[in-house]
């Protein structure tokens, strides 16, 4: 592509364009901070009323918001512990600690500056490499899609400090939960018990805010004077102290990015499993992995670098095969044909200014992101200041709000009231509780993956397999790392495993 | 004291005038709409039955010369949007949209009572068509047939008993050929994401729903199984053309309560058939790349009368494997 072409879009940034850009963005941004408001939800409800708008500001406000939400979800998941949107779960494994020790605007700074570095990163990919990385996605069959979630499931025990046991008795627990519904190659309904609105499954998101959001509440409202006495977490950082640890994290940043990148292209997964897996490999790779999950620097990095690459990933599928890379993509697909236009690879051809727009559109985004998240971090964690009682009320509203706005049914707000019971005794128990969520996301994907292949094998397995080595290279080398990471703990001297478990033993009661 | 009094007096008066009022308007007013009609969309928002629905109610509003307001209910599969519908009051005001989706839920375990459904008008009329990678091996619908009719061919569904496995069975009961099955619950656009990557050997899908995949020859369509050729291909012969007489119709249409006034019936009719001609519609419609199909009330209801036998059929097919 020419350079005319990077520079094309530049003449479609009017003022009104970038007045909406900036607005999708400061949406987004709220609406991801809000527990329970999702980036999908945002969007599918915008999409309607951006057909007033002009075709370039219509789809960079959606893209703002877009990008904005995936991004916003940090700041509720460091601040009160609750994940924003789903695909910041990860991000409470470390935000939340660290601001406990009242680190909160390093915390916040630190997932601004991944946020936007690793947006950056795939929104140039995409613009240079858009065709290569439509091959690479093209490359994720269903055998390397279950390669992944079965290696995003390995991390379930390590996920977070203490009893390895007790993350693998959520995770399990969680991939029992995630075969309720139809099972995905026969659409017989599994434990169902006849209720019509768990033939889908269990909507992952009532489950999320449940467990997180309100047994937060719970939670707090046990321990409310301690909450109001505690000035320390008032006291403000900066948020630019996250540039001294700039340094050490580039390579963190740069792998999440390519991470987030290709989870994000490949479709049917999303920015959830792109900051698990980016979170899984950071665990995997770090110098002290011990510290992850309490409060690491690099444990908020990484899942946030991973998930908004994921934005220019997923975008990547969609404008150069036409097939959306996630759900919120799915849905832009209903922008673009709102105006007119057909994503895919014609649209570099019939529109290739709105495409050039689209790619500075997202770099600005990004820049955006950075700007509005540094200057705002400390008026954003300021919302500690808030008496607990009063914020707890207005996330308790929040969560039931979000939960019923997924699909409008009561039914999944009780669903989150049952998760929210079941995330109480599990904190209580010091049973971690994102190994659910985490098993919620991809038992399913792992499950419908393995059957789809299973299937494709007709009954010769072993052959397959074995065949796979040569025609599905990409997937025999995850299985492969992923073996490795199960079994060579066992080998260590002071093996994790063990360590883990005479934490559960001796630690029991903490 | 007189101060109350006086408030009373005016409060009555208001009240007087309301009720009034109220007996004017009713006996000028036609019988339908009452109020605001809801119109059910059983997805969420900005999917294709959405955008279909909200392109079809501006018209609709000005020919009934009332408010239509879109209700998105997604949840239990569309179950719930379905059983409102069945147990509303049969006057009109409660409408739903839906595809043939419609006709199937009953066999995938949703609780729905079609008898309960008044169809009361199509809109639009896609069809099923063959997909093949670009670079497959098969130039014609003839090579396909033969060398499927010879090989166990991949086929991608999207579910057991959905709509893209009752296409597929039916091409392979027409054409005496044995595919192996592969399901891809997500729908259309994974279908077809496996069908280019190469992972299954075909799809027996809508060219709408693979415009962009065929528009950069990634895919290609063997034939259509329609009556006419598709607008998104129009120099792919229809299966008729080929001597292989085959239709695979698919539709999205508006439905009522059962029992509805037939005079009610035909006002919907009537604004449902403006809306199709309507400027937002037909932009719509060709944006997308599906053709538009009018069928009223009486039509519409023949014809999902013979959808819900063909389906049995092949849903006895699927049973008996």
């Amino acid at each position: 592509m020419s350079f005319e072409f990077y520079t094309a879009g530049w003449q479609l940034f009017t003022l009104p364009v970038l007045a909406y850009m900036l607005l999708g963005t400061v949406i987004g941004i709220i609406i991801g901070a809000l527990p329970g408001l999702t980036a999908m939800m945002a969007v599918s409800v915008l999409v309607p009323l951006t057909y007033t708008l002009s075709p370039t500001a219509g789809i960079i406000m959606l893209l703002g918001v877009y990008c904005g939400a995936n991004y916003g979800g940090s700041i509720s998941a460091t601040l009160v512990n609750i994940p924003g949107t789903p695909s910041a779960v990860m991000t409470t494994m470390d935000g939340y600690p660290l601001g406990q020790k009242g680190k909160a605007g390093l915390a916040i700074g630190t997932a601004t500056v991944a946020s936007g570095l690793g947006g950056i990163f795939s929104v140039v990919t995409m613009a240079m490499f858009a065709p290569l990385i439509a091959n690479i996605a093209l490359k994720f069959t269903s055998l390397e899609i279950f390669a992944i979630a079965l290696f995003g499931v390995t991390i379930m025990g390590y996920i977070s400090p203490g009893s390895v046991l007790k993350g693998l008795i959520s995770g399990v627990f969680g991939l029992l939960i995630g075969c309720i519904g139809f099972d995905p190659t026969t659409a017989v309904p599994r434990f169902t018990f006849g209720e019509q609105n768990l033939l889908s499954g269990v909507q992952f998101v009532a489950a999320m805010i449940g467990l997180f959001g309100l047994a937060e509440i719970l939670l707090a409202s046990e321990k409310i004077k301690d909450l109001q006495t505690r000035p320390e977490l008032f006291k403000m950082q900066n948020p630019l102290e996250c540039l001294k640890y700039l340094r050490t994290l580039w390579g963190n940043l740069l792998r999440s990015s390519v991470i987030g990148v290709i989870v994000g292209a490949v479709p049917g997964t999303g920015g959830t499993i792109a900051a698990i897996v980016g979170y899984a490999v950071q665990k995997k790779v770090s110098k002290n992995p011990e510290g992850m999950g309490k409060g690491a620097v690099e444990g908020i990095a990484a899942p946030e670098a991973a998930n908004n690459a994921c934005c220019g990933g997923a975008l990547t599928t969609l404008l150069s095969l036409g097939i959306p890379g996630d759900a919120v993509t799915a849905i832009l697909i209903g922008a673009f044909v709102l105006h007119g236009l057909t994503p895919g690879p014609m649209l570099f051809e019939s529109n290739p200014d709105l495409v050039s727009a689209i790619f500075i559109g997202m770099f600005l985004i990004q820049m955006l992101i950075i700007a509005l998240g540094l200057n705002f971090a400390q008026y954003f964690a300021k919302l500690l200041l808030v008496p607990r009682p009063i914020l707890n009320t207005i996330i308790l509203a929040l969560c039931v709000v979000g939960t019923y706005g997924v699909q409008n049914s009561i039914f999944d707000i009780g669903t989150m009231i049952v998760f929210a019971v079941l995330g109480y005794v599990m904190a209580k128990a010091s049973i971690p509780r994102a190994p659910i969520v985490l098993a919620l996301i991809l038992g399913p994907v792992m499950e419908e993956n393995l059957r789809r292949w299973l299937s494709l094998a007709e009954g010769h397995v072993l052959e397959s397999l074995a065949g796979a080595f040569t025609t599905n290279p990409i997937a025999m080398a995850i299985l492969a790392i992923t073996a490795l990471t199960l079994v060579l703990p066992l080998f260590q001297k002071s093996g994790r495993l063990n360590e883990g478990m005479a934490e559960h033993i001796v630690g029991g009661k903490k | 004291m007189s101060g109350t009094r006086k408030m009373l007096c005016l409060v009555m008066l208001l009240v007087f005038a309301a009720v009034v009022a109220g007996c004017g308007g009713g006996s000028d007013k036609p019988k339908y709409p009452q109020g605001d009609v809801t119109f059910l969309i059983p997805q969420g928002p900005g999917g294709g039955n959405d955008m279909t629905v909200r392109a079809l109610i501006p018209a609709m509003k000005k020919e009934l010369n009332g408010n239509v307001v879109p209700v998105n209910k997604a949840e239990a599969r569309g179950a719930v949007a379905a059983s409102d519908l069945a147990s509303a009051k049969p006057d009109g005001q409660k409408l739903y949209f839906n595809s043939q989706s419609l006709l199937l839920m009953p066999y995938a375990g949703v609780d729905v009572k079609l008898e309960k459904f008044q169809p009361v008008a199509q809109v639009v009329e896609d069809t099923a068509s063959i997909i093949v990678k670009a670079d497959a091996p098969w130039k014609t619908l003839d090579e396909f047939i033969k060398y499927a009719q010879a090989n166990k061919l991949k086929v991608a569904h999207n579910g057991n008993g959905a709509l893209w496995h009752l296409s597929a069975l039916q091409l392979a009961k027409a054409i005496k050929a044995d595919f192996n099955y592969i399901a891809y619950p997500s729908g259309g656009a994974q279908m077809l994401t496996a069908l280019a990557s190469g992972e299954v050997d075909l799809c027996v899908i809508s060219p709408s729903e693979s415009k962009a995949l065929i528009d950069s020859g990634r895919l290609r369509v063997l034939a259509v199984m329609s009556d006419t050729r598709h607008a998104v291909v129009p120099n792919v012969p229809t299966c008729k053309e080929l001597g292989l007489d085959q239709t695979f119709p698919v539709w999205r249409g508006i439905f009522t309560t059962a029992g509805t006034p037939k005079e009610t019936l035909a006002l919907l009719e009537k604004a449902i058939k403006t809306a199709t001609e309507s400027p937002e519609f037909t932009t719509l419609a060709k944006n997308n790349g599906f053709p538009i199909k009018f069928r009223g009330v009486n039509e519409f209801s023949a014809f999902v009368k013979d959808e819900t036998e063909k389906y049995k059929k092949l849903m006895a097919d699927i049973k008996l494997k």
